[in-house]
């Protein structure tokens, strides 16, 4: 069986807190925006579950901003900047979070465009179930660049809502009685994600809310209805005509 | 991470049945493994280039990716008499830059304002590594469950190992793990700002040792649940470990912890000792900090074992293709278990002192039983992997 222990969002309030840290200075916004969606489920962990715990990253653009950093200033200065490149790859906010809280465990980084969050949910249920971890954060984060954004748009489709960024956190675990808090909810057979191919119509229960609308963002949203008593089973759309299903138990 | 569901004995073993391989030292599975067995390097001016050393005209910049997983996928699927990949299957996809040289330099032109926003968002639907994915999906015809693994140079290891777990689990019987990269500006200039890259042939372990060779290229393995895959298994996926150094961005703990942490729980997980070991099949990528903490991790490993494995690595043959490393050096690895054979290192001739492991001496004849392969990766992710022979695989039919 496997649990959920926790859940966080980042906030635009608290990346912007986060971001003026020191040891925050070369960080990327991918980074501060994965920090701000586990910082506080971090500090409510015991320490020797943190050190085992692992990390399974998602993210469809990567880290675009500094990507984009390096090739203009390649281009434009003619100067490849080292620290630049180091954070331009897709697994940069892994390889940060890991020396930031001393993760030493398995972490895997996955990248599938808008079913990437399905994706580190099912990588994360793999690892779980397979004993190689017993506990471990689920973490997407997706950001808009600024000089970007008008081509992002036009890439990311009438779905109704602005271009947005964010990240979310899962923390799922096999034994929940290693932490001080109570499980919230447990994946039991409900715990699916059901695609329907892109030909079929698409059986879709449309969620109206407030979640930015970033490629990753069925984590967040996720998150916020396993957290919210009322919510039933989770469905997101997805732009192209799909959808998934995720079920769960909560405490009686 | 008590392994009770391992000891239960629900998991199926995983067996490969099928390779294939698109590299600068060979177009297929079985030319990557002459080449490497006869020391030809497909490594030209310190890059191993596709279109220099065998694709030859006509490959389209958006397409290269696909175009290489796609040859590789299908030689492997070929080779385990799979017709087509069902819905029901499984495909893991390893990669770090995707399609990146369909927009890389439309991005310049654009921040220029010589590239319209709508003509440049044209190409920059590339960008997500997800679009390379479902390129290939559309390749082979396939709508089924995947994934695609980003984790840096342990990124086809990964997914090797996330394959193993699909099958493993009973959530799918067979699964096609490809592993593609291109080379492209970001990472020529990217590496060559750290002062990574070796102005001409690799040189792994060696005191001289001045670099890595940046290649590109595909690699691909299909895994099979061995209860199903019955006498077409040519060697078997016995053990996975991953790791994270938690140490640095782009240098490995000097120490090679991380690295020794995977390689002893895919030991575990194989169900096998140090001393069962044959061959460690080493990332040696030439770099200082690499070789160095990789050769501290397996003479750690080691340590204790009255006869310590030969330890190689052949990035020098078909240099260092990045997240798909680890699928392309996985061919090298079954087709050493197949033919009882273990791969030098190319370009050793003076060892480093400081990195006390078993050198192989040359291409040399013995029988392969298991190998350690190991990846380690930017962002300190570490993955390692054995392959067994059909017959030395623990839970194997005597």
């Amino acid at each position: 069986m496997i649990y959920l222990v926790g859940a966080g969002f980042s906030t635009e309030k608290e990346v912007e807190r986060i971001r003026m840290l020191p040891e925050f200075r070369k960080a990327t916004r991918n980074m501060a925006m994965a920090y701000a969606s586990l910082e506080k489920l971090v500090a409510e962990m015991p320490a020797d579950v943190l050190r085992e715990t692992g990390l399974v990253f998602g993210s469809s653009h990567g880290e675009l901003e500094t990507t984009k950093e390096f090739l203009k200033t390649l281009a434009v200065q003619k100067v490849a900047r080292p620290i630049l490149f180091q954070n331009s790859l897709h697994n940069s906010t892994v390889g940060f979070l890991a020396m930031k809280l001393g993760l030493t465990a398995p972490t895997v980084t996955l990248s599938n465009g808008m079913h990437t969050a399905e994706d580190v949910f099912e990588a994360a249920r793999m690892l779980l179930l397979d004993g190689m971890l017993d506990s471990v954060f689920v973490t997407v984060a997706d950001g808009v660049v600024p000089e970007l954004r008008s081509v992002m748009e036009l890439n990311h489709g009438p779905s109704g809502m602005g271009l947005g960024e964010g990240a979310a956190t899962l923390l799922m675990t096999t034994k929940p009685e290693r932490f001080h808090t109570p499980w919230i909810a447990r994946f039991a057979d409900g715990f699916r994600i059901v695609r329907a191919q892109p030909s079929s119509a698409a059986r879709v229960v449309p969620i109206a809310d407030s979640i930015p609308d970033y490629d990753t963002n069925s984590l967040e949203r996720l998150a916020l209805a396993i957290t919210n008593r009322n919510s039933p089973p989770f469905f997101v759309a997805k732009r192209d005509g799909g959808f998934s299903e995720i079920t769960w138990e909560r405490p009686t | 991470m008590d392994g009770s569901l391992e000891r239960s004995g629900r998991y199926d073993r995983v067996a490969i049945t099928g390779l294939g391989a698109y590299t600068c030292a060979g177009r297929t599975a079985s030319e990557l493994w002459d080449s490497a067995v006869s020391g030809r390097s497909g490594i030209r001016d310190g890059v191993g280039r596709i279109a220099e050393a065998v694709a030859g005209e006509g490959l389209l910049k958006t397409a290269r990716t696909t175009f290489f997983a796609a040859h590789a996928a299908r030689e492997a699927m070929k080779a385990a008499g799979w017709d087509r990949l069902n819905v029901d299957d499984g495909l893991v996809f390893a990669t770090t830059t995707g399609r990146i040289p369909a927009w890389e330099s439309p991005l310049v032109d654009h921040l220029r304002g010589e590239l319209s926003p709508e003509k440049f968002a044209e190409v920059f639907r590339s960008q997500p590594l997800g679009s390379a994915l479902d390129a290939l999906k559309e390749e082979l015809s396939f709508t089924g469950r995947t994934l695609l693994v980003s984790s840096a140079c342990s990124a086809a290891t990964q997914a090797l190992a996330l394959g193993a777990v699909w099958i493993r689990q009973g959530r799918a019987k067979r699964v096609l793990v490809v592993g593609a990269e291109v080379l492209c500006n970001l990472t020529l200039a990217g590496f060559n700002s750290l002062q990574l890259l070796a102005p001409e042939g690799a040189r792994p372990f060696d005191l001289d040792r001045s670099g890595i060779n940046l290649s590109e290229g595909a690699g691909a393995v299909c895994l099979e649940g061995a209860s199903v895959a019955g006498g077409t298994a040519i060697a078997m996926l016995a053990g996975y470990g991953l790791s994270t150094d938690g140490y640095h961005m782009t240098s490995p703990h000097p120490e090679g912890r991380g690295s020794y942490q995977a390689m002893r729980r895919a030991l575990q997980t194989a169900g096998v000792t140090p001393a069962d070991i044959t061959w460690v099949h080493a990332h040696g990528t030439g770099s200082k900090a690499n070789d160095s903490a990789e050769g501290a991790a397996v003479a750690h490993l080691f340590s204790e074992v009255r006869v310590a494995p030969y330890i190689s690595s052949t990035k020098r043959i078909h240099g260092h293709a990045l997240g798909a490393s680890g699928a392309i050096e996985a061919v090298l690895c079954v087709q050493a278990i197949q033919k009882g054979i273990v791969l030098p290192t190319e370009g050793l001739t003076n060892p480093d002192p400081e990195i006390r492991v078993r050198h192989t001496p040359g291409v040399t004849r013995v029988p392969v039983r298991h190998i350690l392969k190991n990846t380690l990766g930017f962002g300190g992710t570490n993955a390692s992997v054995v392959f067994s022979s059909v017959f030395s695989s623990p839970g194997a039919a005597s």
